[in-house]
């Protein structure tokens, strides 16, 4: 399906930019996140979280490039996208 | 927690009472995008919500006003705030239990009156909080768990109901898209009148195991995504598809229900005070 195999590429652009938050206590482990983002930020853990769940985690935020799907479909409000308030310019 | 979210929602619903990869909680976060790209506050919108999957996930989340009504009643009681406050804007979130089964009356008649109330029906084609039984809304065919041998009863569109009862927006979207259902809802909610936009989403639990099979989330996000596009992974046609976009606009076409009725007040107020003289 074109919306999860979306090809996963190599970071290239304004990568290093972008702030990944994720709540991971309220996570639930749905597994949308890794499946579209297209450049491998996220991970699973090894240990639940409160609420029983294996999280997510932000294993490689340096690879973000700011699409914002995965903020789009987190289906629990965990995920939050945002510039880095100190900008590191890597281009 | 989103910024959205810190925005708008009550923390302590946070996390939400879903199953996990249920469509919702998306819906939900779009809703809030279209609510602030159009620039409103917490208390310029009256969240309501029915009974359900739907109306139980939703239910108290909206940090404004909220008010939950019983199964299917959502538009009577909204109906009458309405009324009561008519610069407010109304998002009512309801599933197919409450607009297309029990509360399909209250729908029809909300829709002849233009109340301007925006209705989003979240639709996960069946009644899936009590355990899966089928609704109005589940595809022919599909197995449920009150329907073993397939439902064969033939299905029914709530977009060609309320456009028929003579609403002044509907659209049709699903849980793939995002853009879209973004989108829409500003439109809905721009319109003066009775606004209607049907979301469907995936159920993992009890749609998911009982007519697909699977309890993967990421399978049951992808038969949505296969039957909004018509087209199946491996390039063959899906068994039928929705037809998804704005399906009536005819936005601030018609005069809305609380204008009327205020209208009508000011002229019998004035009528009766013209005979006393």
């Amino acid at each position: 399906m074109a919306l999860f195999k979306a090809e996963k590429k190599a970071p290239k652009g304004p990568a290093g930019r972008w702030d990944v938050v994720i709540g991971e206590d309220m996570c639930k482990a749905c597994g949308f996140c890794l499946s579209v983002c297209p450049v491998d930020v996220f991970a699973y853990r090894k240990a639940p979280n409160k609420i029983g769940w294996f999280p997510m985690y932000t294993a490689h935020e340096e690879n973000c490039i700011g699409c914002m799907l995965c903020y789009q479909i987190c289906p629990d409000f965990c995920i939050d996208v945002s510039v880095k308030s100190t900008a590191v310019a890597t281009v | 927690m989103n910024r959205l979210a810190k925005k708008y929602l009550r923390p302590s619903q946070i996390p939400t009472k879903a199953c996990h990869g249920c469509g919702i909680g998306m819906i939900e976060n779009w809703l809030l995008q279209a609510i602030d790209e159009m620039g409103l506050k917490q208390d310029d919108v009256i969240f309501g919500t029915g009974i359900g999957c739907v109306g139980r996930q939703t239910f108290a989340t909206w940090g404004g006003d909220n008010f939950g009504a019983t199964h299917g009643r959502a538009l009577a009681v909204a109906t009458g705030l309405k009324l009561a406050q008519p610069d407010k804007k109304y998002l009512i979130v309801v599933g197919d239990g409450d607009a297309a089964s029990i509360g399909t009356s209250h729908l029809i008649h909300a829709a002849r009156r233009n109340l301007g109330v925006t209705v989003i029906c979240e639709d996960n084609m069946g009644y899936e909080s009590t355990g899966g039984q089928f609704s109005p809304t589940t595809p022919a065919g599909y197995v449920t768990n009150s329907s073993p041998y397939g439902m064969v009863e033939p299905g029914f569109d709530p977009c060609d109901v309320v456009k028929a009862a003579g609403a002044t927006f509907v659209a049709e979207t699903t849980a793939t898209q995002w853009h879209q259902t973004v989108k829409i809802v500003k439109k809905a909610l721009a319109n003066d009148g009775f606004s209607f936009v049907h979301v469907r989403f995936p159920c993992n639990e009890n749609f998911g195991a009982y007519a697909l099979g699977t309890r993967d989330t990421l399978k049951n996000l992808e038969w949505i995504y296969e039957h909004t596009q018509g087209r199946k992974a491996d390039g063959t046609d899906a068994d039928f598809t929705w037809e998804t976009g704005i399906k009536h606009d005819a936005s601030n076409s018609r005069p809305e229900f609380s204008r009327l009725m205020r209208d009508m007040n000011a002229r019998v107020k004035a009528d009766m005070k013209a005979k006393q003289k």
